[in-house]
């Protein structure tokens, strides 16, 4: 069970009107990666993103999930298996701090609620675990020295780490990331690549993402898929795809 | 000697204070959790006020009526003036049937002040923040203007007296003080132990961002009903209680200045999404009030209008003054403490 993909897309097409957004898209995910999804504008990526985590139903084809069929579902129930994803602007809650970022993440928390919340007895012990958990991710991410200050209070870059650690808090198994260091500053950029190494070895998340700065990505990541069209047209280690005379066409050529 | 107020006995008064303090501090307090922390702009606050002191109105006096086995002729609420205080009088020995009288009212106050709240839920969930505000306050004029035209439940405009369930204790005006007053702990205490739970922090999170919130996984809507329910049937409490107090009820006492804005300006001085903030808001804007009440006649030779304007005018500027200065107010929101 282990050894099987956490993810296989099998023949996805999806098209708006006339325009083929993905044409038979298959690939498959391997437990505890870290995937670069690349591409030029407009070969599909975010749409591929979007279908995987819920916002499309494909035309035709299917997504699995672990050992789920998840095409076609609702986002909310998606999530609520463990995949989760990031947008491309963060969107934290200004007014409570980093910590309380994090620990409104957490599912299923039997202190969520009236009828509870005033019996301390029936929630704090989840609350303790939960905060443990909040602090260790924090402490994954970078973010302890920061976790009671004010969301608001963050920067750019350590917004995008803070929605990641929210992500995990959820006890999310695969990340969807759409441009995690766009936007960032380079030693930002690192910081963030590395944390979620750190993430895929100590909490066993799988990574798929999606990213233009290669310069700085391809340094951090097990697998690249690369698209054109619609189509995946090569997937492999970065070197391999990098140099691919289709890659690189796709890329430089009209 | 008694001290003496403007030829008031001082201990009186004190003893009216404490208890429309503690009035003040159950509607500002089921408020704060409304606006302060869940971000839903109640600005009918006082249509669950109003609901809770009418139910009251209408409940009291019938059931004790019915439980009493009387037969008036022409029926209670014709009567009511006559018959309330005779009521009163037979209560004064009848400790079961004023206990039953007591709670009956009190919780079908609760409970329709708690339906009300679901009913608001609905266009509490569908329109932004500041067309709810507008609506809320709308249906609070409709439902004042309806207790006044509409004779059959508490006796419309000529209102309706309440025997007094307290009689029995010897001395109702105490009683009245400390049934408002164990009241007012334990809503604070209730509403203190939400707002430092998992649910007080789901409450600022979905006030911030309710998109987020529903994003992950979180009932925004469901939240937000169940809140607008308890804190409706607190106020409705509040006003049942407040109708045992003044052994009346009648709907021009419930206007919005004194039940929906008064419980605002409290809640923003104390400071927002902060409990004690609102105890602290309560007892300084109620010794303010009280003093310009008492203290403002006195001015008259140096102020060119009648000095009772003063009530109205000193709040308005109170509330400008700390938008301005402290828009956090005296205590501001602080992370929740859970463990």
């Amino acid at each position: 069970m282990s050894t099987s993909p956490i993810l296989s897309v099998n023949g996805v097409s999806k098209s708006f009107g006339r325009l083929v957004a993905l044409d038979d898209v298959s690939f498959t995910l391997e437990r505890k990666t870290v995937t670069i999804l690349i591409g030029p504008n407009g070969s599909g990526k975010t749409t591929l993103v979007n279908v995987v985590s819920g916002l499309y139903k494909p035309d035709k084809g299917n997504v699995q999930f672990e050992s789920d069929r998840i095409d076609g579902r609702p986002p909310h129930e998606i999530y609520r298996k463990g995949l989760a994803r990031t947008f491309q602007i963060p969107s934290l809650f200004p007014k409570l701090t980093v910590l309380e970022n994090v620990l409104v993440a957490a599912v299923g928390n039997p202190g969520e609620g009236l009828v509870r919340a005033p019996f301390k007895r029936t929630w704090v012990k989840a609350e303790r675990e939960e905060k443990r958990k909040a602090l260790e991710i924090l402490e994954a991410v970078k973010l302890i020295s920061h976790k009671d200050q004010m969301a608001s209070n963050l920067s750019g870059g350590q917004s995008k780490l803070l929605e990641m650690a929210r992500a995990l808090m959820s006890g999310a198994k695969l990340l969807l990331l759409d441009e995690p260091v766009s936007g960032v500053n380079p030693t930002l950029a690192h910081e963030i690549l590395a944390s979620m190494i750190k993430m895929r070895d100590e909490f066993s998340v799988t990574f798929l993402f999606i990213e233009h700065r290669l310069d700085i990505a391809l340094n951090y990541v097990d697998r690249v898929i690369a698209m054109a069209n619609g189509q995946v047209i090569r997937s492999g280690d970065s070197q391999s795809v990098i140099t691919d005379p289709r890659v690189v066409e796709a890329y430089l050529g009209g | 000697m008694a001290i003496m107020i403007f030829g008031l006995d001082a201990g009186l008064l004190l003893v009216d204070f404490i208890t429309t303090a503690a009035l003040y501090l159950i509607i500002s307090l089921s408020l704060n959790l409304e606006y302060g922390f869940s971000g839903v702009p109640d600005f009918g606050k006082v249509l669950f006020v109003t609901a809770g002191a009418a139910i009251c109105g209408g409940v009291a006096g019938r059931l004790a009526v019915y439980l009493l086995g009387m037969t008036i002729p022409g029926g209670f609420l014709a009567n009511n003036t006559v018959v309330a205080p005779q009521i009163t009088t037979i209560l004064q020995g009848n400790i079961p049937v004023s206990l039953a009288i007591f709670f009956c009212a009190v919780i079908i106050a609760a409970v329709v002040g708690g339906a009300l709240g679901f009913v608001m839920s609905f266009p509490a969930i569908r329109l932004r923040e500041d067309y709810l505000a507008m609506l809320l306050f709308v249906l609070s004029v409709f439902v004042q203007v309806f207790l006044i035209n509409y004779s059959p439940l508490a006796g419309g405009q000529n209102g309706i007296s309440i025997p007094d369930p307290y009689a029995w204790t010897g001395n109702s005006y105490y009683a009245s003080m400390v049934v408002m007053a164990i009241t007012a702990v334990l809503a604070y205490l209730l509403i203190s132990r939400i707002s430092t739970s998992p649910t007080g922090r789901v409450l600022r999170a979905l006030r911030d961002n309710p998109v987020a919130a529903e994003a992950l996984g979180k009932d925004v809507v469901g939240i937000r009903r169940n809140v607008l329910i308890l804190a409706s049937a607190i106020a409705a409490i509040a006003g049942a209680l407040y109708s045992f107090y003044t052994l009346s009820f009648n709907p021009y006492s419930f206007n919005p200045l004194q039940w929906t804005f008064y419980p605002f300006l409290i809640i923003i001085l104390g400071g927002l999404a902060n409990i004690r903030g609102t105890l602290v808001g309560t007892i300084v804007f109620w010794v303010m009030l009280k003093a310009i009440s008492i203290g403002a006649p006195s001015f008259q030779n140096y102020i060119p209008f009648d000095t009772v304007w003063l009530n109205y005018l000193l709040p308005g500027f109170l509330i400008i003054a700390i938008i301005f200065l402290r828009p956090e107010g005296i205590l501001k929101e602080r992370p929740t403490k859970t463990v």
